[in-house]
């Protein structure tokens, strides 16, 4: 197999118009376009316009780009998938909102991150390639939407965190429940003191399980239809199954990052942290039960995160049924408030006049959370999932998970993230990666 | 084969578990003892890849010395390789790195790569001179890989390899020297190596390399804070090249020190528009009194963008020397941004400062301030918000309605159910009938129940008694449920469906009685399946603990 090829683009579209206005006399050196240069009919110029592109965009991939898809200032134009089923799929949603058929498909992703037209992609392709395709993304110039997990060890962690800082890169993780009015609302509740003084925090989780085994041996299709290696990416090898690639992969240690336990946790931990206030920071200590897993942060405050066994059913005693999926509750001295995503905000009934919200809730979907990113892009400005607020959430989800794996109490620093007195635990926090996809090293051609 | 491979799987888990019969768990994860089964199946042609993948892993996992040489063995197996250096790089042993050492002469391709990827790892010292001489023979197709593992051990020799890249005539080497050079520069700035830092910094910036690398190279030496640091991020912010100038706008939010606010404070004054509009939005992020006037000033700029950008800008600043701005912003486009911050500004005159700036400003700010002063739980603004409840505006009624839902006291009521039945508009009508509820909601059953049935003793208006029934339907109390029973004999046929809706929809169990005979011989035909409906959710309800809102 060889290396595959990339380059970083030495010069966008951008810089080429801004360097002929240089050249013509302009003195404006823009950073973004302002509003005025809106066209008159309410179309936004193709310079003003941010250009996107997809990776591995499944299901969940196609909810993001459905939502992006209503942005005006923001086009889709190119798709890489190694299925060419899903290539065809997301192309014709794009042409079908255009009413075109300029959304240009690909199968290698070097090719979309070669394209100095493309502003920003978005990353879906499951957990295995997240924090790779985000670096090379951003190598390429690519300001970054990565789905969650964003990657499947504290170590990808690390290096996504850090090379979104070196390479200066927009970045937001696909934590879109942050920009959802809800949730937003509960987390006020906790930072401002109305639940009282802060004391528990519920994250609901599935009940994590790691899955060891291989589906049966298929014959691998043309590489057209499903290029196998390409999916596998920087996964250890294993025979092609098509279960794998229609989203069957969930479950698998080598494809899965934290045997189930970022699925939700991605979400409901994060969502705690941002109660919390401990957005630079991770809880100390992490203590596994038959039920939960439990830490405890240096302000005192507990989290718990509560094993459910699937996404519907009986949540008591921690939730209620009827805040939804992604249940979370925060607890104080004088209430609590829970909410999920059937946007139901719950509350103690010693809380109860607080239930008279002033203004409309303005958060909506990812779209929100979508919006937040492509603002960032023209200001450069942090988003509200950057890459900081994301390492510290996923070290907290991945710390707990492996408290549970190796079923006993760790000690963790949220500084040098390293466990503490644990060699074993911290060398959990890296895998190796199948050559030549290897994070450790960012790719450039190999020569 | 199917015994073999039962047998194998039932060892691998028992291994797992560390508790074979031969070896106690511990000896396993000590690594010192060699589960000669493990090592089988690593060795195995009999066993199945899986298992012998599988056999890898859990030799990782467990630090098994012994099976060093036998995952050795596998670093060239085209399925396998990953599994092995996963095994291998978890070991912790000499032996193990020494294996993946050896492995460097003999490998090639993606094989050869990923043995370097491990290597650098383990940022193992003992193999930078192969992987230095790896990075000068272009033929084996990984120079870059070692290049990286170079900037992973990140050694003075390793450094000076790097940089020594840095003038090389293929252009991907000399990209791939950059790129590592960042990232090996990182390394020494953990281990509080700032001369090296800066030095790696100053020779990728000037490198013939990508625009973005030399970009984030700026951007990294900016943030050194050496001594040129402000020139080098003013440079940057006039540069015509795009990367320098975003490295600019990134160093300038995280570069520390007054000097460098006043600076960009200095150079806001002067930026075209659309770089003023970012320059607030970093001054803003950089925090500090200093950054307010300035700001203040550009919110009454003449440029639209500007103005939004620093009416957002200051939002985020909480600060009372804000107040009047914000204020002021209310009744315009930035209205959202202004509401925002003036919720959660942190000044205790606020309060009263709004109440009084409220006189005289059109409805939709008077709503608006109504709406900042209830989330700010300014409870002192009670009597006013009963007045404005019954202001000639809806909008303002309603703003005014909503804030006493969660202000108004026990004492408020009686005034508050006047207001309601007062309402001619039915929005308006409709939030003081919320309000009413929620504020009532911690007071004790009949005592919230006692000043709407003592107005349902005095009200005659149909309209008005059913929805002072409702509001009883939805307190559920003794009272209540005494008071509206007796109604379902009323006079009135609007009254009597309001009492029958209220009891059908009751909060708990106690009216199952009459909703069982209701059930049998309500006079209206729907009423006895609504009833009976009733009456099953009744048998089975459960005390609920908490309410939601919607």
């Amino acid at each position: 197999m060889t290396t595959p090829a990339t380059s970083i683009p030495s010069i966008s579209r951008r810089t080429l118009i801004k360097k002929s206005l240089m050249a013509a006399g302009a003195i404006a050196l823009p950073y973004f376009i302002p509003s005025r240069a809106l066209g008159l009919d309410g179309n936004v110029a193709p310079s003003n316009r941010i250009n996107l592109g997809g990776i591995g965009l499944g299901r969940r991939g196609q909810q993001v780009l459905n939502d992006m898809l209503r942005e005006p200032d923001v086009r889709f134009v190119a798709i890489c998938d190694v299925q060419r089923s899903r290539r065809e799929k997301v192309k014709a949603m794009a042409d079908s909102h255009y009413g075109d058929s300029a959304c240009v498909m690909y199968r290698d992703l070097f090719e979309l991150l070669a394209r100095p037209d493309i502003d920003a992609v978005v990353i879906a392709t499951g957990d295995r390639w997240h924090a790779l395709a985000a670096l090379l993304a951003a190598r390429a110039g690519k300001d970054v939407y990565c789905e969650k997990p964003c990657g499947m060890t504290m170590g990808e962690i690390q290096a996504l965190a850090d090379g979104m800082h070196r390479y200066g890169r927009v970045f937001q993780a696909g934590t879109q429940r942050r920009s959802q009015f809800n949730f937003q609302h509960a987390a006020r509740m906790a930072q401002e003191g109305m639940l009282g003084q802060l004391k528990t925090l519920h994250a609901s989780v599935y009940s994590p399980n790691k899955g060891y085994g291989w589906l049966p041996a298929e014959p691998e299709p043309a590489p057209e239809e499903c290029d196998w290696d390409r999916w596998l990416g920087p996964a250890p090898w294993r025979p092609y199954n098509e279960r794998y690639v229609r989203g069957g992969w969930r479950g698998y240690h080598d494809f899965e990052a934290g045997g189930n336990f970022l699925d939700w946790g991605a979400h409901t931990i994060d969502l705690c942290q941002w109660a919390n206030q401990a957005d630079n920071t991770t809880p100390l200590t992490f203590e596994p039960t038959p039920t939960s897993v439990r830490g405890h942060y240096a302000n005192g405050v507990e989290l718990i995160c509560d094993f459910l066994p699937d996404a519907s059913g009986d949540r008591s005693p921690h939730y209620r049924n009827s805040t939804g999926t992604c249940p979370v509750r925060y607890e104080g001295s004088e209430g609590w408030v829970e909410t999920g995503d059937s946007r139901e905000i719950a509350l103690s009934d010693s809380l109860a006049k607080l239930r008279q919200r002033q203004f409309r809730g303005t958060g909506i979907s990812a779209s929100g959370h979508g919006r937040n990113f492509f603002d960032c892009i023209r200001t450069r400005g942090r988003t509200v999932s950057n890459q900081d607020v994301m390492r510290k959430s996923h070290m907290t989800c991945f710390a707990a998970q492996m408290s549970w794996q190796l079923g006993r109490k760790l000690t963790f620093d949220p500084v040098k993230e390293v466990f503490v007195g644990d060699d074993e635990a911290n060398r959990m926090r890296y895998r190796a990666s199948r050559a030549p996809w290897s994070l450790q090293q960012i790719l450039t051609p190999a020569i | 084969m199917h015994s073999f491979r039962h047998h194998l799987t039932a060892t691998l888990l028992a291994i797992a578990l560390g508790c074979t019969g031969a070896l106690s768990g511990a000896d396993l994860i000590k690594g010192r003892a060699a589960p000669a089964e493990l090592i089988a199946a690593l060795r195995s042609s009999e066993a199945s890849l899986h298992d012998r993948a599988r056999a890898c892993q859990i030799a990782g996992e467990i630090g098994c010395i012994d099976a060093v040489p036998a995952l050795a063995a596998l670093l060239a197996d085209p399925h396998l390789a990953t599994y092995a250096r996963s095994g291998l790089e978890n070991i912790p042993d000499s032996s193990a790195s020494a294996a993946l050492i050896t492995a460097l002469g003999t490998l090639s391709g993606d094989n050869l790569a990923g043995v370097i990827d491990s290597l650098g790892a383990l940022r193992n010292k003992q193999a930078v001179p192969a992987l230095i001489a790896l990075t000068k023979d272009t033929g084996k197709g990984v120079a870059t890989h070692a290049l990286a593992a170079l900037g992973r051990i990140a050694s003075d020799e390793c450094i000076a390899t790097i940089l020594g890249h840095l003038a090389s005539t293929d252009t991907r080497l000399r990209a791939a020297a950059a790129e590592v050079g960042l990232f090996a520069a990182e390394q020494r700035r953990l281990v509080g190596d700032k001369t090296t830092e800066r030095a790696i910094y100053e020779a990728c910036r000037t490198a013939d390399v990508p625009a973005l690398l030399k970009g984030s190279a700026t951007c990294a030496a900016i943030l050194t804070g050496s001594a040129d640091a402000i020139p080098l991020l003013l440079a940057s912010l006039d540069s015509s090249d795009l990367e320098q100038r975003r490295a600019g706008l990134r160093a300038a939010r995280r570069l520390d020190g007054q000097a460098v606010t006043k600076a960009l404070v200095g150079r806001m004054h002067d930026a075209q528009p659309a770089e003023r509009a970012l320059l607030i939005g970093i001054l803003v992020d950089r925090g500090g009194p200093e950054v307010i006037a300035p700001i203040a000033l550009q919110a009454k700029c003449e440029v639209a963008e500007i103005r939004t950008a620093a009416i957002k800008a200051l939002a985020r600043c909480g600060t009372q020397e804000v107040a009047p701005i914000l204020t002021e912003a209310l009744d315009g486009v930035d209205a959202t941004s202004a509401m925002a911050g003036l919720t959660t500004l942190k000044w205790a005159g606020l309060n009263d400062y709004l109440l009084t700036a409220m006189n005289g400003k059109p409805a939709g700010v008077r709503a608006r301030i109504i709406g900042i002063l209830a989330e700010r739980r300014f409870a002192v603004a009670t009597p006013t918000f009963l007045a404005q409840a019954t202001d000639a505006d809806a909008t303002v009624a309603t703003a005014a309605l909503k804030a006493l839902g969660c202000l108004a006291q026990p004492e408020d009521m009686d005034r508050l159910i006047a207001v309601s039945l007062a309402a001619k508009d039915e929005g308006v009508r409709s939030q003081a009938e919320r309000a009413i509820n929620l504020a009532s909601q911690g007071n004790a059953p009949d005592v919230r129940s006692a000043p709407v049935i003592k107005a349902l003793g005095t009200t005659t208006k149909p309209a008005d008694r059913a929805l002072l029934v409702r509001i009883l339907g939805v307190q559920g109390s003794q009272s209540a449920l005494a008071t509206i029973q007796a109604l379902l004999k009323d006079a009135d046929e609007q009254v009597r469906e309001a009492a029958f809706r209220a009891l059908e929809g009751w909060p708990n169990a106690a009216p199952i009685a009459t909703m069982i005979t209701m059930a049998a011989d309500a006079p209206i035909p729907a009423w006895r399946i609504l009833a009976l409906r009733a009456g099953i959710r009744m048998a089975g309800t459960e005390t609920d603990t908490g309410l939601a809102c919607g």
